[in-house]
């Protein structure tokens, strides 16, 4: 009774003391050192595509994150101030010079830009401001820094494991969660999205040749679509591990860059490529940089011999990283307690690595009603969003939702009385014919409790790469 | 040994990887840092491709042509009236700006290309405002134009506005009816009795009005004559259009650009020419708002709307609606696609709304005077019709969103 009761608390020590050993510190500066990098490449891409002016500037209304409505355009200037100031802690942690000051800089600032439009939000946004806030309670700066160079204090060769194993779970929680929202009939029995996206992208250089190499009918080809559906799955959910077998990892890197390259070729989905392949160098051995380089401090090959107790994080870390990994296990599970299709409803959508899981369109009109006379107003949702919102509003209930009580308040502050507002959204998910997404009787305007906004998710099965074929041979026959 | 030489392959592997992947981060971020990941190339399905074709040749181009044809009666027409309201050679010139509007007013829901706007369409050269100005025209505008005389001077309509000019303005001219002007009073030609003046001499107002729409039949001929010249054979819309080539970067963003034109079936048919004369739109402050019907001094909103469905059912089909089965259209990527019910419901929807618009005589105003729910129910039949283009028809077709902007997915 007594040895059950201590076998798992002496687990639990031997775990905690394998996590406080030391490890090679060269994996986890390369890490901070890409990061910065491939941040630094996002930003700049932000100022000279002309991102600003879309995405802050010249929107008319911003769709407001319910826990951040503080977060605003103030005025232009503040916009490219604070992505200047996330540009400049970029480049801090790229070069290690005050790296924990410019993650500090880079993460305040990159967040609040994300808080500002809820429209804005990307899966990938998200990640970088998950590894930005679990980076800054590792000791990154022990290599490959400017701050190791000037002073002797922050370098070191070693640090302790967990500060590694850290950014594998924040890495390893994407893959497994995007792996879980891959296991459902839409992708794995009807290929899509993924047919209806390969579709439109036979033209892709390189990929759209080499697949008419192999199929008949090349990128559309229905046998490709169901490859690349199981194929991206079984990747999501076993890349980790391949990654973590050393006799594997060489293979698994090799998938790691062939997934991500074929889709970066594919879709727009900006840094996420890049983040992944740089993030997944976590998963090599901790001194792979240092091996790679054959620098001078790989001499260094033996740990020192040191308590495992001087590799304790404080208290205070080990509490925020505790309560951070119990929020990021559980955090994304939340779509499993409602009721309906995520894909349909979207509750439970963010902040659960759902990536790239649908194909979503909706046609949205407002009907506003005045109590007082009874006259009634249809409004296009195209007068107060820009186009790139209203393509990200039209399938979201809350958005939706949040819209219509700002016509609501738009109606009252022109003087056109207190209305109701009702929301006609005709929404195709993954090609099937359009259906009513929010009940048209809910008065958005007044109703805050968000089941009730929704309907039934769609009966019928999406569009099939089957179904693509027979529609070809029998419009041949 | 066997072992050792093994863990050392894999080192060595696992180092070329990782240079891999650097190499990789680095080109990436260094040599192709502003460009978004490509997407276009050159193959493409041969539906697609069959469709930017057929929109070019069979579509755009006969109906540019028919368009640009009817111009030559309307000159001979007005050239042949002497200005003055009420005479026989009037109503000819009428029946030939309404031949040429209604023409024109098929080619609406196809601004693709030098039709469209300049920095909002690719390749648009600002065509479809410099022939038709809906909804910024202002008949007060044109009424200036006549005071200041300006027109006669060489090279006036290169710098006139675009509600100066165009066909629209041509409806101010050959539908007035009387010789007030359509100016505010305050205006500096009624408060300072300029207009009054002028018009009180023999002859000037008529002189003016045929003067000006002569100058702006030149100016419509000009510019139809450019789109008929750039969809031609070998015309470089025609080119770029059915190869992807420059101005567009690939046939993905010109079938992009195709259902951009679409646009105007929600934005302008739906909310302008409908909802907003009907009251249902917020610009309308008290119910209906008749003055704001397309086309209101000639009376033929209701044929405008029937001739934009027409438009848009070539386009639906890829050529003429009666022969289908000789073009590839929309319907046929659709069936492509698998999505044969899709294509059906598109036809069907615009071919009902075609013969309840055009199955009766009453002009748009009178109808919404007199039965507005019947107006009201076409409204909705045409959002019916947008619906399923912004969400089926997309997803489907997984075609971007028009002026979405460039950014990121995920």
């Amino acid at each position: 009774m007594i040895e059950r009761s201590r076998s798992p608390l002496k687990a639990m020590r031997n775990l905690g003391v394998a996590l406080c050993q030391p490890v090679s510190s060269a994996s986890l500066g390369a890490f901070r050192a890409l990061f910065g990098l491939v941040m630094l490449y996002s930003l700049t891409r932000f100022a000279l595509s002309g991102w600003v002016e879309e995405l802050w500037l010249k929107p008319q209304l911003h769709l407001k994150y319910p826990f951040a409505p503080w977060a605003q355009v103030y005025h232009p200037l503040q916009v490219w101030a604070q992505l200047g100031l996330a540009w400049g802690g970029a480049l801090g942690l790229t070069l290690g010079l005050y790296w924990r000051q410019s993650l500090l800089l880079f993460t305040v600032n990159f967040v609040y830009l994300q808080l500002i439009d809820l429209s804005n939000y990307l899966n990938h946004y998200y990640l970088v401001t998950c590894l930005s806030v679990l980076l800054v309670w590792t000791p990154a700066g022990a290599s490959f820094s400017l701050d190791a160079l000037r002073s002797p204090r922050v370098a070191s060769a070693f640090v302790p494991r967990w500060s590694v194993e850290l950014l594998r779970f924040q890495v390893g929680v994407v893959y497994l969660f995007a792996a879980v929202a891959k296991l459902q009939p839409e992708w794995l029995l009807h290929a899509q999205p993924l047919s209806i996206w390969l579709s439109a992208r036979a033209e892709t250089p390189v990929l759209g040749s080499l697949s008419a190499l192999i199929f008949e009918d090349g990128m559309r080809s229905g046998t490709l679509a169901y490859l690349m559906s199981w194929a991206g799955m079984l990747y999501d959910l076993t890349i980790v591990g391949w990654l973590l077998w050393p006799k594997s990892r060489p293979w698994a890197y090799l998938a790691v860059l062939s997934f991500h390259g074929v889709t970066w070729l594919l879709f727009d989905i900006g840094i996420f490529p890049l983040i992944m392949t740089c993030a997944t160098t976590i998963f090599f051995d901790p001194s792979w940089p240092r091996t790679l380089y054959r620098s001078a401090r790989a001499t260094v090959t033996e740990p020192p011999q040191r308590s495992h107790r001087s590799g304790l994080p404080s208290r205070l870390t080990a509490c925020v990283l505790g309560l951070w990994l119990t929020f990021q296990l559980l955090f994304p599970l939340r779509a499993f307690l409602y009721e309906g299709d995520v894909l349909w409803s979207e509750r439970g959508m963010r902040y659960s690595w759902r990536v790239m899981v649908r194909e979503k369109m909706g046609s949205l009109t407002y009907r506003v009603k005045r109590p007082a006379d009874g006259r009634v107003w249809e409004v296009n949702p195209a007068r107060y969003l820009e186009p790139r919102q209203l393509s990200e509003l039209s399938g979201q209930p809350d958005m939706i939702a949040q819209l219509a009580r700002h016509i609501a308040s738009d109606f009252t502050r022109r003087g056109m009385g207190e209305v109701q507002v009702f929301a006609h959204a005709q929404v195709s998910l993954n090609g099937r014919a359009p259906q009513l997404l929010m009940n048209p009787n809910v008065d958005l305007a007044s109703s805050t409790y968000e089941p009730e906004w929704t309907l039934p998710a769609p009966s019928s099965a999406p569009l099939s790469p089957n179904s693509a074929l027979d529609a070809r041979v029998s419009h041949t026959e | 040994m066997i072992t050792s030489t093994c863990m050392t392959i894999q080192h060595r592997a696992l180092n070329l990887l990782s240079l891999t992947g650097l190499i990789l981060l680095l080109s990436v971020s260094g040599c192709e840092v502003f460009e978004e990941p490509a997407s276009q190339g050159e193959e493409v399905s041969g539906a697609r491709s069959a469709l930017l074709i057929g929109l070019a040749t069979e579509v755009y181009y006969p109906t540019y042509v028919r368009a640009y044809e009817s111009l030559n009666d309307l000159e001979e027409a007005v050239s042949a009236w002497d200005g003055e309201r009420g005479s026989e050679a009037l109503l000819t010139a009428r029946e030939a700006w309404e031949t040429s509007t209604l023409r024109w007013q098929r080619a609406e829901l196809m601004q693709v290309g030098p039709a469209g706007q300049s920095g909002a369409r690719v390749g648009g050269e600002d065509r479809r405002d410099l022939i038709y100005s809906y909804p910024l025209n202002s008949p007060c505008r044109v009424d200036q134009e006549l005071l200041a005389g300006r027109y006669e001077e060489e090279g006036w309509a290169l710098g006139a506005t675009i509600n100066a000019k165009g066909l629209d303005a041509l409806e101010r001219l050959l539908f007035a009816s009387s010789d007030e002007n359509l100016c505010p009073e305050a205006s500096a030609m009624n408060r300072d009795g300029e207009w009054a003046s002028w018009t009180s001499e023999q002859g000037a107002l008529s002189a003016a009005r045929k003067g000006l729409a002569l100058v702006i039949i030149a100016d419509l001929k000009r510019h139809m004559s450019a789109l008929v010249s750039a969809w031609g054979e070998g015309g470089p819309a025609r080119v770029a259009l059915s190869e992807g080539s420059a101005p567009f970067s690939g046939r993905k963003e010109a079938l992009d650009e195709v259902y951009a034109s679409l646009f105007y079936l929600d934005q302008v048919m739906k909310d302008l020419k409908l909802a907003l004369p009907l009251g249902l739109s917020m610009d309308c402050a008290e119910a209906p708002c008749l003055a704001e019907l397309e086309l209101n001094i000639a009376q033929l909103s209701r044929e405008a709307l029937v001739e934009n469905l027409e438009g848009l059912l070539w386009v639906w089909c890829g050529g003429d609606p009666a022969r289908r089965e000789l073009h590839s259209g929309f319907d046929d990527l659709l069936i492509d696609e698998g999505a044969p019910e899709l294509a059906e419901e598109l036809l069907s929807k615009t071919e009902a709304l075609i013969q309840a618009l055009g199955d009766r005589q009453e002009d748009l105003m009178t109808l919404i005077e007199q039965e507005p729910e019947w107006v009201e129910a076409r409204h909705t039949e045409l959002r019916a019709l947008t619906d399923l283009m912004k969400s089926q028809l997309v997803t489907v077709l997984n075609l971007s969103v028009p002026l979405e902007g460039a950014g990121d997915n995920d």
